[in-house]
This record gives C-alpha cells, structure tokens and sequence, in this order.
C-alpha cells in the first residue's frame, strides 16, 4: 500500500515536471492574413509569460492560435514534449483560458454559472461558494451584475476547470484595485503549484515577471504610404 | 435552466396557439374547408414556432462566447450539439404537442383521429429542431433571422410536406410508406445533424 502511495507521488511530481509549452516559429494568421511571424517562447513550469504590445498587434490573436481556435499554417505547438500542431482537438484539453467574452449566461445568478460550468467540465469540486467569498461576489443575477463583477465571475471559473496551462487574454480589464490583486495572487498561486501562465496584457508590471514578449518585434513589417 | 433563459419559448409558445386559432377562424367555421386546411395550419404555425427560437440557440451561446469553452471540453462537440437539439425539442415542440388537442378541437379535426395525429406530430417534429440548429450553426458568422429564416425554409419542405400528407391520411395502413418515410426523414436528419452542426462550428473557428 505505501509503496503504492509513493508510486502514486513520483508520478503525480513526474507530471508536474513535464508541464511545459514550447511555441516554435509560429505564424498566426486570420483569413488570408498573416498578423505575426515567427513567434518563439518556451514555458516551463512555473512560468508566468507576459505577452503585450499596442492594440490590434495581435496578442489576442497569439493566444487563440495557442489554444486552436485559429489554424496553423506554419509553426509548432509543443506540450509536455508532445507535438500537438496538428491536434487542435487535443490541445484544446490542456488548457484553460480566459478570452474578451466572459462565456456566462445573463440570466442565471454568479452562482448558477459557476456551477453549470462545474458540472460542464465535470472539474473538483471546487467549493463555489468559498470562490466567490475570494473574489467578493454577491449571488445576484448576472444581468444585474457591473461589468467588473461579470470579469471577477469568468475568472472564478479558471479555478474551478483548473488544468496547468492557463491562457489570459487582458484578464484585468474592467477589474478594480482588489480584483487585480486577487488576480495577481491566483495567478501566483497557480505558479506555485506548478502551472503556467502566459497572460497578455497592457499593464505588465502587474504580473512583476522577468518574461515579457514585445509582440510588435514579431509583426511583419507595414507598408508605409507617402499621401 | 432553459426555461429560464427564454422569453422567446414564450413567445414562440404563444404564436403557436394564436396562429393556430387564427387559422381556425379565418375559414369562419367552413367545416369543409377546415377539414381541408387544419393538418396544414397545425405544421405551418409549428415550423414558424420553432424557426423563432432558432436564432437564440446556438448564436447566443456564440456570441457570449460560451461555445469557445465548449470546444476546450473533453466532450465531443456532436454529443454537445446533439443533447442541445433534444433541449431544444423538448423545450418547443413539446409543450406545443401537449396544447395540441385543444387546438385540434378549434380546427374541428375529428378526436378519434387525435392520437393518430399526435403520434405524426411526435414523430416528425424533431426534424425541425435537427434541421434548424444544422442551419444556425452554418449561419454562425452572421446572426441575421432573416438569413436563418430563408436558409431553413427550403430545408424543411421534406418535413412539411410528409408531416401534412400523413395527417391528411389517418387512416392509411400504420405500415404505409408515407409514415415510414416520414420516421426515417427525422431518423436521417437525427444521424447527420449532430455531425454537419459541428463540423460548421469549427469549420468556423478555423
């Protein structure tokens, strides 16, 4: 039985170590267009990457070709030393995300949509309640609820789906001085516990890592026109 | 957690029941003519019920961006759209079935012949729903009704035409080819639906 438990450990420690992403010469494109070229970055575990650069650069764009909601035509996606390039089914199931689109549903309470996402992703169970004590959420209907209470409510949920590789896309948008330090504080937890986050933003000091991408030095370069 | 999502199953509800009585009333009692027309009015105000409901299904699971997480989940998107359709189903056509005696009455449809109805009606509308969520999904760039609408009419002619054919003959033989084209009509748009529905959704996203 113990050698069994400690079986059970190594594995659990050997999984944890292999928590990796590995970005490869990746273009992103939308329709014909290419938005970046070549984008590089590795993530082990425990990392916290901070994508930013001006609006309209593409950082959104990155994160969803992450994540396979936007194709591939050249690059490589690695996870956990496995090539999921061509398996956007598959890599969608390592990693969590959080997008412009809070994904809730404007007529159940804050308590509702964690719940249906709980049982959606058949997750831990997380205790909802104790979740929304964290973030300061009342248990109101979300048609009632300000915009920074709905933001506060989608990012509860990245707790309860859980999963090692977090993907964010301007996660503090809309939250207020609390909400960004709790912010701050479940992304630094996730980093203890061996996830990564890469995180794209317009405020990276926020975040305080040493891994910041200036996407601007990945776009292709723009025509410029004399008038 | 459906019905609570929507008005528009009241509404959809709703126009159903006027419709029908409208229907009803506009032969002003030609019992003749009821007789002729009713099967027709019952399947023509249960397809623009359910093309009513259609657009808030998929595209504002879409628009909320609640099908972004749909597709990160370790469930296949066919089973997700598939269990969405039988909601769907169950949510419209049903209740519309279960105030359909009541609505037979007002047409004057003879009420021996009410069970033999009921089974058609089951038995062909939940083509409409698996052709309607097959339509949403490969119109989800562009949240038009108008689009849906004009898209899913044409698609539903195989359903319409069965479904008013059968309940114009109740008293063919239970084995007769009209019914049994009818069953695999929905057993066909039931097998595809779940996969076209999906296939279009990330045909979509990529």
């Amino acid at each position: 039985m113990k050698d069994k438990i400690k079986d059970l450990q190594t594995l659990a420690i050997k999984k944890e170590k292999m928590t990796s992403i590995n970005i490869g010469s990746l273009n992103c494109i939308i329709g014909n267009k290419t938005i970046l070229s070549d984008v590089n970055f590795a993530a082990n575990k425990s990392k916290i990457i901070v994508i930013t650069g001006p609006n309209g650069i593409g950082k959104s764009t990155l994160l969803k070709t992450i994540l396979g909601l936007l194709p591939i035509l050249k690059g490589s996606i690695t996870i956990n030393d496995r090539d999921y390039t061509n398996d956007p089914e598959s890599r969608k199931e390592k990693l969590n995300f959080i997008g412009h689109k809070n994904a809730l549903n404007e007529n159940f309470t804050i308590f509702e949509n964690l719940r249906y996402w709980q049982n959606f992703f058949s997750s831990e169970k997380t205790d909802i309640y104790t979740l929304m004590d964290f973030w300061g959420l009342p248990n109101i209907k979300l048609s009632t609820c300000s915009e920074g209470q709905k933001k506060k409510t989608a990012l509860a949920r990245l707790s309860i789906i859980g999963r090692h590789i977090w993907l964010l896309d301007e996660p503090a948008s809309n939250l207020d001085l609390l909400g960004q330090k709790k912010l701050v504080q479940i992304v630094k937890e996730h980093q203890i516990k061996g996830g990564i986050s890469i995180i794209s933003t317009h405020n990276p000091d926020l975040f305080k890592s040493k891994n910041v991408i200036e996407l601007s030095n990945f776009a292709p370069k723009k025509k410029i026109y004399n008038v | 957690m459906v019905l609570r999502s929507g008005s528009h199953l009241i509404i959809a509800f709703t126009f159903f029941f006027f419709f029908s009585v409208l229907f009803a009333l506009s032969t002003l009692g030609t019992e003749t003519l009821l007789n002729l027309i009713a099967p027709s009015g019952i399947w023509v105000s249960l397809l623009i019920s359910v093309l009513l409901t259609l657009n808030k299904i998929i595209h504002q699971e879409y628009e909320n961006g609640s099908t972004d997480f749909y597709l990160l989940s370790d469930f296949p998107l066919e089973i997700i759209l598939f269990l969405k359709t039988i909601i769907h189903w169950i949510t419209v056509s049903l209740p519309m079935l279960l105030i359909m005696p009541f609505i037979m009455i007002a047409l004057q449809i003879d009420l021996e012949k009410l069970l033999v109805l009921l089974t058609i009606v089951l038995i062909g509308s939940p083509a409409l729903s698996f052709v309607g969520i097959m339509i949403s999904c490969l119109t989800l760039s562009n949240n038009s009704s108008f689009l849906i609408t004009t898209i899913t009419i044409p698609f539903y002619f195989p359903t319409l035409l069965l479904g008013i054919y059968c309940t114009n003959n109740t008293d063919l033989d239970n084995m007769s080819l009209a019914y049994i084209l009818l069953g695999l009509n929905t057993l066909f748009t039931i097998t595809i639906s779940p996969f076209i529905s999906a296939y279009a959704v990330k045909l979509h996203y990529s």
